[in-house]
């Protein structure tokens, strides 16, 4: 509290003082809008109100941004001129042409982008269903065969996969020696997967699969940078 | 390349009109990348000589930025030309401060800005015009003393019409520094203009 017996040049300097202690940042954050926080914005309008300098020092920073957002309007004149020279597109853009080309390509290879991976994508997934459906029928078939092979077909209800292999590799293998064939020549033929026949890494179905999904990745990756490109091309400039 | 005219639907006949040139100046045109020059270049240096107040500089800037675009043409990807140009101008007048900056012995002079021109708009009255015009003077004499991020932001705020997230994407800062260099900002200028608020008061 100012002493009421004190002069004006001693309130003045109370004042002062007071103002001194304020925080003005807050008050300049207030006066340009940039608070967010309730409390903070509740501290600051306290100063406002019950602080002179503070109450002042808001009116003048609002003129001040009231006056900045009036000089927009003014305008200058460009003291020269600054159109390009052809000289000047030489230098900077000689090769605007390739550029635009290039430009072009790419724009039309992004225009196919969406399209071709989709019919990649789709492609690749019914690849995979044949080839999988393909290769379940092969794993299948050479199990019954092997059953009729070994004269003892399968009882009902009995477990013959656990008495055989399930493996398709197995039974291809016994199918591919044939009845006479001594456990030695299996036992070699076994050893080298490379001359095996029935090879699911060589098979049409297994080539079928590992194309399919190379199909898959190609047609995935295409739509992902269309997805991209077309993200970037919404965003606002 | 994208038809610019096809991918951006716009009624506003100022923006088609510049993406024509724009699409032109892809294929080639010069005549029509210096059409899209000489319909931007005043705007262009109006801000930048408010960010850069050496005009000197600030028209190096400002060749500079009209280089940029035209080397980056094919960079175009829609929207609004004058924003994209903006862009590449703040740039270049960001690369000027900086070089001034490395520069110390080379100070700001005072802005002899006779050149600027008052809004078309304002009152006939010559009181009013040539408080307005002084106020301007001042104004613009405060803001070549503060320094350059804080002016920056200034401009860009509360002259440009950017909003936070954008000066921040631009000047490659937080948003919370941002406002502090505008809050900051003017309270400098309230520092420099203490003695000359009755112009701005009322």
């Amino acid at each position: 509290m100012v002493d009421p017996g004190a002069g004006p040049n001693e309130a003045a300097l109370a004042v002062a003082a007071r103002h001194a202690l304020h925080d003005e940042e807050q008050v300049a954050a207030l006066a340009t809008g940039n608070l967010e926080d309730e409390g903070d914005v509740a501290r600051a309008r306290q100063l406002v109100d019950r602080c002179a300098a503070c109450r002042e020092l808001h009116q003048d920073l609002e003129a001040i941004g009231g006056a900045l957002r009036a000089g927009a309007r003014f305008t200058a004149t460009a003291p020269r001129d600054f159109r390009l020279t052809a000289d000047d597109a030489r230098r900077l853009g000689g090769t605007v042409s390739t550029r635009g080309f290039l430009a072009r390509l790419r724009g039309s290879l992004v225009g196919i982008a969406r399209p071709l991976g989709a019919s990649m994508t789709a492609l690749g997934l019914v690849g995979l269903l044949v080839g999988s459906a393909s290769l379940g029928g092969a794993a299948s078939a050479p199990l019954s065969v092997d059953s009729t092979v070994n004269g003892s077909p399968a009882a009902p209800g009995e477990n013959n996969a656990g008495t055989r292999s399930v493996s398709p590799l197995s039974s291809d293998r016994s199918v591919a020696l044939g009845p006479g064939a001594t456990p030695e020549e299996g036992a070699a033929k076994a050893g080298d997967p490379s001359e095996s026949d029935g090879d699911p890494g060589r098979s049409p179905a297994a080539l079928l699969l590992g194309g399919s999904l190379g199909l898959l990745a190609a047609g995935l990756i295409l739509l992902g940078l269309a997805f991209r490109r077309g993200r970037r091309d919404r965003a606002p400039a | 390349m994208e038809d610019l005219r096809a991918t951006t639907v716009t009624d506003d006949p100022v923006q088609r009109r510049d993406l024509i040139l724009l699409e032109r100046a892809r294929e080639g045109d010069l005549a029509a990348f210096n059409d899209l020059v000489v319909c931007y270049q005043d705007m262009l240096f109006a801000l930048v000589v408010r960010m850069v107040p050496d005009r000197d500089s600030a028209s190096d800037a400002v060749q500079e930025a009209f280089f940029s675009a035209y080397r980056n043409l094919a960079g175009f990807r829609g929207g609004s030309v004058k924003s994209w140009l903006s862009r590449i101008t703040i740039n270049a007048a960001m690369d000027a401060q900086r070089l001034k900056k490395r520069r110390p012995a080379d100070p700001y002079p005072e802005l002899e800005d006779d050149t600027w021109q008052p809004p078309a708009d304002a009152s006939a009255d010559p009181v009013t015009t040539s408080l307005t015009a002084e106020r301007h003077r001042a104004l613009n004499n405060a803001l070549a003393q503060i320094t350059n991020d804080q002016r920056t932001a200034i401009v860009l705020y509360d002259v440009e019409g950017y909003d936070y997230a954008e000066i921040a994407e631009m000047t490659s800062v937080s948003i919370g520094t941002v406002k502090s260099r505008i809050h900051r900002g003017r309270l400098a200028l309230r520092g420099l203009l203490v003695e000359r608020m009755d112009l701005f008061r009322g």
